[in-house]
């Protein structure tokens, strides 16, 4: 195995019909119109020395070292900067080039470091090798004169050092910041001699960097690298694998020295990210191997005795024993399992598997029910399928996107690079949000519309804009008339023109003035290609599937379903969501969303599998709660997830788990579900792991192992174990077989291989005969059931409403350093960005309390309470507090209530009607969680013979 | 303030919360017309909700004193029974 390299090709390569012929060296090539010289030459293997280019970013031409000879030309241009043109006849070496390029490299070495041995970069620096390209021998200037060797190292960043003495300027660094990132963090300062890069009048940590790596991963030198490449030295090999964090699923080089990871690079043939990444991705791997990973499987009778390590072997014993027990006493219904969309979809399957087959029925659910599941069912019941339309990749032609409950600068930050990009170019950003998210004013983009909505009423919202539409004539009738089904659409056009759903009425509720909803309206509309991008903030609400719904029609009204540039894309919170709900982990459906009831499905899964399978659904994971808190569902098995830091009113959910007779998680850390559990099972790291996790652009991506698994068994073989030792052999060698069965079972995925994996990188579903490559874009002739359905969409507002005892509204979300419960990201230096949860409550609404900024507040909801800091911040508008929830100590889901989506049981996160209070304790909540930090995590000390 | 004791659920609670998931349900297909509805209503529970939890659901909604909306009403008689082995 060896490190994997990447072509540069030095500036970006260029898509086009038109095609050029030059001759580079006296050979002949042909390249899209458009390409640079550089590019040209590198596209037939010929290096032309550069050092302030590349294929990521636009040309820039400063660094004269990728001088050219063109016949008929005067003088040397710049190979990046000059465009290929038929005819031409290029020569990248002669005397007088190689003259030009060392008398530029003396003058570069002239101010460099002479540290070439002990440098981090050392075997992989830029300047190092075109030194040698260029035959350098001697730097005629000498190295006496005025220099910037004094200047001070920056190492405020927790993830990489900046080392202005080894700087040569080329802007890379600045120019990826800008062109890549989006952010503008950084800037060439001075003139001449003394220009210096700098992130603005300050140190990198106090700047506005986002610590993206891009600046890292473009320079050239060691001026800024990754401090793990400084501690470790520089890798030796490496695998492509996928990200563990957001839905994005980045792929990066997972570099390695032995089996310590030195760094994580992104990769350039990542179809998602193109070679982009964000702080998470990029540095924030350190969970893998912190100190609070369990590596061996432990067990205890009662929730309060302290863990006992056993052997794998008698912990999968145990559990079956346990799981037997339960099901002899209380019923077949009395366990199921939730799976995790931080999983691969291998071990959801086979844990789906088990419940189906070996629990004899149907009680498995996934966490994407508390995320996505509306996105599902809305999706499913207007388009015929529950998944995004779009690639990712499709934002770079859309004239207009409307981004409602979504922030992708925190949540999805590379896909929000790519947007940001598009914004820059032209495409016009309408927002929907109650806060005012960075996309709404940031460097070089402004959203032409803010439409600041209030909590909860995102279909009242959503409506008056369809109404503005039908009402005024901008409906796409011919792609209407030839694509959808017409009596729905009739039925829908009738209701949504009604007064109560113009803007006019609807202000009422949305608080957004009529007179900007209508201009939004006709912006979206009134274009080709219109998208709509979403997250939470739509489907986590009690009509979260409504405004799914709402959504789709307003998509297919306008004609924008089927083409590049528009759709209806879900932005997914974790890794595998997409992944977790097509393997067939909820409860009323199969692989590739095919209901239980269904006959034909489930014969064929009896077939294969060798049982009976029951056609009834099974229990959501709100329902399991209840049915626990009543008394007949007594075991549960939780597979990488933290039900009760993540979901919601968590004294019900942990009421519900200390109801239960055996709660069995597998996990890598002793997590906050942990503490409630009798059997814990150690999970391994995604970079332990063999696999794949489907992004949110349906992308199916490959996940390598890079090293063992710390517990020393991969986790779809726990559930193997489990299996086998509850009577049903499960017998894979390896997760590629797992894939195998998925395919023979799974109509959108019968195409789907590792050996296709690995030979087109990744695939999108539907990817079957019809689709042997995959399917890029969904619903490109026809919809897939055959004509797309417009759906009613009252507005129904929600029961959970402020009033005089909880007068504000909380919603909730994330930042960009942090992740879901935290989990990863808090065993992290992530932490320095974000220490702990905070309350942002409006200035007004902080004078009204005598509440200043930092102050200890109490927070206070129907269904329980907690402190925590306040902040105030004018991001919110009045009367709506925010908080988010990636500290388990913070308890935001105490004051979350059990409301939720009516057709989905996602609950309702993002409307909480609460109240705030100065404070100067914690929550008697707090503190008995304090207390159970300790008193539920004991663990006794290891015997000799407890580990295998 | 709630603590975890109260979180302690019986069956008539259960039941309670089945008849506010229904009526949630009939909420979104009020929009529809009246047939169409009651098939909407009826379907979904069928669709997602377990046989035990339509049974507890047609017990609660049979309690003295409950009264559902016209819809949801309509939509009990379509609501399929747990079959009896």
């Amino acid at each position: 195995m060896s490190l994997i390299q990447e072509i540069d090709y030095g500036t970006p390569i260029r898509v086009s019909e038109a095609k050029v012929t030059l001759t580079i060296d006296g050979e002949k090539v042909t390249v899209p119109a458009g390409t640079s010289v550089m590019a040209a030459s590198m596209s037939r293997g010929v290096k032309i020395p550069k050092l302030c280019a590349s294929d990521n970013m636009e040309a820039f031409g400063s660094c004269r070292m990728c001088l050219v000879e063109i016949e008929g030309r005067r003088g040397t241009p710049a190979s990046c900067t000059t465009p290929a043109e038929d005819g031409m006849v290029v020569r990248t070496q002669s005397e007088r080039l190689a003259k030009l390029r060392r008398g530029v490299m003396e003058l570069y070495i002239s101010d460099h470091p002479l540290d070439c041995l002990t440098c981090s970069a050392n075997g992989n620096c830029e300047l190092q090798d075109t030194a040698g390209e260029v035959g350098l021998r001697e730097v005629r200037y000498g190295y006496q004169g005025e220099n910037h060797l004094q200047d001070e190292k920056d190492l405020s960043n927790p993830y990489f050092a900046y080392d202005p003495a080894k700087c040569i300027v080329c802007s890379r660094c600045v120019r990826a910041c800008e062109e890549v990132q989006g952010t503008f963090a950084l800037t060439v300062e001075g003139r001449g001699f003394d220009s210096r890069i700098r992130p603005g009048p300050t140190d990198f940590i106090n700047s506005e960097c986002v610590s993206c790596g891009a600046c890292v991963q473009a320079c050239p030198t060691a001026t800024l690298i990754e401090k793990g490449v400084v501690d470790h030295g520089q890798p030796e090999h490496s695998l492509v694998t996928t990200c563990a964090y957001c839905g994005v699923g980045c792929s990066f080089k997972a570099e390695m020295r032995g089996e310590q990871l030195v760094r994580m690079v992104p990769y350039k043939g990542g179809q998602a990210n193109e070679g982009h990444s964000c702080v998470k991705g990029r540095f924030a791997y350190g969970y893998a191997t912190h100190k609070d990973r369990m590596t061996k499987p432990m067990i205890r009778e009662k929730i309060t005795d302290s863990w006992r390590e056993v052997s794998w072997d008698e912990a999968i014993a145990h559990a079956a024993s346990e799981l037997k027990r339960i099901q002899t006493k209380y019923g077949r219904e009395s366990i199921g399992g939730i799976s995790s969309s931080r999983c691969t979809n291998e071990e959801v399957y086979v844990l789906q598997k088990l419940v189906r087959a070996v629990f004899h029925n149907n009680n498995i659910d996934t966490c994407a029910r508390v995320c996505h599941s509306p996105t599902g069912y809305g999706l499913s019941v207007t388009l015929g399928t529950s998944a995004g339309t779009q690639d990712f990749k499709s934002v770079d032609a859309t004239d207009v996107v409307l981004l409602i409950g979504a922030n992708p600068t925190d949540a999805h930050p590379v896909f929000a690079s790519r947007l940001k990009k598009r914004l820059r170019a032209g495409a016009k950003l309408i927002i929907a949000d109650p806060r005012a998210i960075e996309l709404v004013r940031t460097p070089h983009i402004q959203a032409a519309h803010h439409l600041q909505l209030r909590p909860g009423t995102n279909v009242a919202l959503i409506n008056s804009l369809a109404h503005v539409i039908v009402t005024e004539g901008l409906v796409h009738e011919d792609y209407v008339r030839a694509r959808c089904d017409i009596e729905a659409f009739e039925s829908w056009a009738r209701f949504i023109a009604l007064d109560t759903n113009s803007p006019e009425h609807m202000e009422q509720y949305t608080g957004v003035p009529a007179a900007e909803v209508r201009a939004a309206a006709r912006l979206y509309a009134g274009v080709k290609n219109a998208s709509i991008y979403y997250g939470l903030g739509v489907t986590e609400h009690s009509q979260g599937s409504t405004t799914v719904m709402a959504l789709a029609n307003l998509a297919m009204a306008t004609g924008n379903i089927g083409h590049d540039g528009a759709g209806v894309n879900p932005l997914r919170g974790q890794n595998n969501v997409q992944g977790s709900c097509d393997m067939g982990s909820f409860p009323h459906e199969f692989t590739g969303y095919r209901h239980v009831a269904r006959g034909d499905v489930r014969e064929s899964f009896e077939k294969h599998w060798g049982v009976t399978l029951d056609e009834e659904p099974g229990l959501r994971i709100p329902n399991m709660f209840d049915e626990a808190l009543s008394g007949s569902f007594k075991g549960l098995i939780v597979h990488g997830e933290d039900i009760a830091q993540s979901d919601p009113d968590t004294n019900h959910v942990s009421a519900a788990l200390r109801a239960m007779e055996c709660v069995i998680v597998q996990d890598l850390f002793l997590n906050e579900t942990a503490k409630f559990a009798h059997i814990f099972l150690p999970g391994a790291s995604f970079l332990e792991k063999d696999g794949t996790f489907t992004n949110a652009e349906r992308r199916i991506n490959r996940v390598r192992k890079v090293m063992a698994p710390l517990g020393g068994k991969d986790e779809w073989q726990a559930i193997c174990d489990l299996s086998k030792a509850l009577g049903y052999e499960m017998n894979y060698t390896h997760p590629s077989e797992i894939m195998d069965e998925i395919a023979a079972l799974t109509p959108t995925f019968a195409g789907v291989s590792y050996k296709k994996l690995d030979e087109l990188g990744s695939v999108q579903w539907p990817c079957n005969d019809a689709a042997p490559e995959g399917t890029p874009l969904m619903h490109v002739t026809r919809f897939v059931n055959g004509s797309g359905k417009f759906m009613l969409t009252e507005y129904v507002p929600t029961s959970e409403r402020s009033g005089p005892r909880f007068p504000l509204i909380l919603t909730t979300g994330r930042i960009l350093s942090q992740y879901n419960v935290g989990a990863q990201t808090r065993r992290t230096e992530n932490g320095f960005w974000h220490k702990e949860d905070v309350l942002e409550i409006h200035p007004f609404d902080a004078e009204q309390r005598g509440i200043l900024d930092g102050d200890l507040v109490s927070l206070v909801s129907r269904a329980g309470d907690t402190a925590l800091r306040a902040r105030i911040s004018e991001r919110m508008q009045p009367g709506v507090v925010y908080t988010t929830f990636h500290y388990p100590g913070s308890g935001a889901n105490v004051v979350t209530t059990d409301n939720s989506d009516w057709a989905t049981n996602c609950p309702e996160y993002k409307v909480t009607a609460v109240e705030v209070r100065r404070s100067n304790s914690l929550s008697s909540w707090q503190e008995r969680n304090a207390e159970e930090d300790v008193t539920l995590r004991k663990i006794l000390e290891a015997t000799p013979d407890a580990a295998e | 303030m709630m603590n975890q004791d109260s979180h302690m659920l019986d069956h008539h609670d259960n039941g309670a919360k089945l008849i506010r998931m229904a009526r949630e349900i009939a909420d979104y297909f009020q929009a529809y017309p009246e047939d169409r509805a009651v098939d909407g209503v009826a379907s979904h529970i069928n669709k997602y909700w377990t046989p035990k939890m339509r049974e507890e659901f047609l017990a609660a909604a049979d309690e003295p004193g409950q009264t559902l909306p016209p819809l949801l009403q309509a939509a009990r008689t379509r609501i399929k029974r747990k079959k009896t082995t």
